[in-house]
């Protein structure tokens, strides 16, 4: 018979999982090995797999994946990945038995409060991080192995979202033979970071050593490495935006000539904050030529700086149209063509023909249009 | 259907224009993925501009060499989220997708976030 209301106290417990299930996935406490192996083995043995012949301890999921990609060479001795069989598939047994024990309204209530919580603090801010960082630390030479870690890995404590929401309904709501096979991944995730099954050889990496956070919960440090791995391995993140360490670390580095080189519009942003708009535009002697408000009514200014080059540099100044999540509005500058020829095609470097100095017509140009034919329905 | 009920979108660095026919000769883009269809990914935020209704959404693209052209199928109303953007319907149809440029000295850049 399905479930087909929570009690008081069940709804009232909705809130314990998901702050119990964030402080998981965030956790940064050393491992306690043991436990750990034998949830490795749990992990296997609810797969229906013969548990790993060895289990090779990493620092970091940047190790792990480089120490896989070494041992895979010999590849009897590793074996073939296991992550469908321990994850994909038992993800989607017990998904389908929980579903099916209890009342779609009751399950996506327990989705929205445990689920998407824990989901936002952790999975989208910390792990996508990580995997990003993984993905793009690595050079040309063992990166397609050590990114091929990335998608055969398990993401342990930062698959918190969903094994929270499950591991709600079997102790709250007494589906525990719904649930059986999760018992080594929620465990799993209790002891460690990433991890990484093979037929013969699970690799696993620690919790990161160091985990910093602003306010809205993104990976954030103005001084130091915001996520740090006990091998040495750092990530510097202002706001959730992955910065290089200079920045962090020297950021009197600043100047007109880096920000204005930078390629990441992010990253360029963040550098922008730290030195100062209007010192920005004061030292890099910019002069505007136009000023009006988008349909958002936020204020645009259309800048250029005399160079002593063969053409000036030409900026359109923009507030995003989405608040932060500090309900604040990020500035940009975009760089345009010195006469607004809308920007057509990156390979061919084609231009339109030249426009009216305005702002509006200088957005238009980023998206290879004129201004008459920019007009978004919708923006966000 | 008149030319003024065809639709534009913009979410962040990606806008997305509504049109009345495919082109002929498009691909699958290898960012149609089983849980999510992706049209712009960020790389230093590890946020993305995507569809998670992958079934009914699917985003192609043009065999250009030089310019690659992209393209949505939407066949049921669809949401297109990112972590920092307000949500953004469309109803079903056809669309072109255009990623935001930069200018740099003689060169077109695509606008990386």
């Amino acid at each position: 018979m399905k479930i087909t209301r929570l009690t008081d106290n069940q709804i009232k417990q909705q809130k314990v999982y998901a702050e119990k299930w964030t402080k998981i996935g965030l956790s940064t406490e050393p491992c306690d090995k043991i436990a750990s192996e034998i949830a490795i083995n749990l992990i296997y043995h609810c797969a229906g797999l013969l548990g790993p012949k060895q289990i090779v301890w990493c620092d970091s999921p940047m190790s792990q994946g480089l120490v896989w990609a070494i041992l895979t060479q010999n590849s009897a001795a590793v074996g073939a990945s296991v992550r469908d069989s321990v994850r994909d598939s038992v993800r989607d047994s017990v998904g389908a038995s929980v579903w099916a024990s209890v009342q779609d309204s009751v399950g996506d209530s327990v989705w929205a409060s445990v689920r998407d919580s824990v989901r936002s603090s952790v999975r989208a801010s910390v792990w996508a991080s990580v995997g990003d960082s993984v993905w793009d630390s690595v050079q040309d030479s063992v990166g397609d192995s050590v990114r091929a870690s990335v998608w055969d890995s398990v993401y342990g404590q930062y698959e918190s979202h969903w094994l929270g929401f499950f591991e709600y309904f079997r102790n709250e709501c007494s589906l525990i033979t719904e649930t059986d096979k999760l018992r080594g991944l929620i465990e799993g995730a209790k002891n460690f970071g990433w991890f990484l099954p093979c037929a013969n050889t699970c690799f696993v990496s620690r919790r990161p050593s160091k985990l910093q956070l602003d306010h809205d919960g993104r990976l954030h440090s103005y001084n130091t490495a915001a996520l740090e791995y006990l091998d040495g391995w750092k990530l510097y993140y202002i706001r959730g935006v992955k910065v290089p360490d200079w920045l962090v670390l020297e950021p009197n580095l600043i100047t007109t000539e880096t920000i204005d080189s930078e390629r990441n519009i992010e990253v360029r942003r963040i550098m922008l904050d730290i030195y100062g708009h209007e010192r920005y535009l004061k030292e890099g002697s910019y002069e505007v030529l136009d000023v009006d408000k988008d349909q958002f009514n936020r204020q645009r200014r259309l800048l250029r700086k005399k160079t002593n080059l063969e053409e000036d540099i030409v900026r359109v100044e923009v507030v995003n149209s989405s608040p932060e999540l500090d309900k604040s509005y990020r500035t940009y500058y975009l760089p345009v063509h010195p006469e607004l020829r809308p920007l057509l095609s990156v390979e061919d470097r084609l231009f339109g023909d030249p426009q009216k100095m305005t702002c509006h017509n200088a957005v238009a140009s980023t998206f290879g249009l004129r201004g008459e034919e920019y007009q978004p329905n919708e923006e966000s | 259907m008149k030319q003024n009920q065809f639709k534009t979108y913009r979410q962040g660095d990606v806008l997305i224009k509504q049109i009345k026919n495919l082109p002929k000769g498009l691909k699958k883009s290898k960012d149609n993925f089983k849980e999510r269809v992706v049209l712009a990914y960020g790389e230093v935020t590890g946020h993305a501009h995507a569809f998670y209704n992958s079934k009914d959404v699917e985003l192609l693209e043009s065999n250009d060499i030089k310019e690659t052209r992209r393209f949505l199928n939407i066949k049921t109303i669809s949401e297109l989220k990112h972590e920092e953007h307000n949500t953004l319907t469309f109803n079903p149809g056809i669309y072109e997708v255009i990623q935001q440029k930069e200018y740099s000295m003689g060169q077109i850049k695509r606008v990386i976030d």
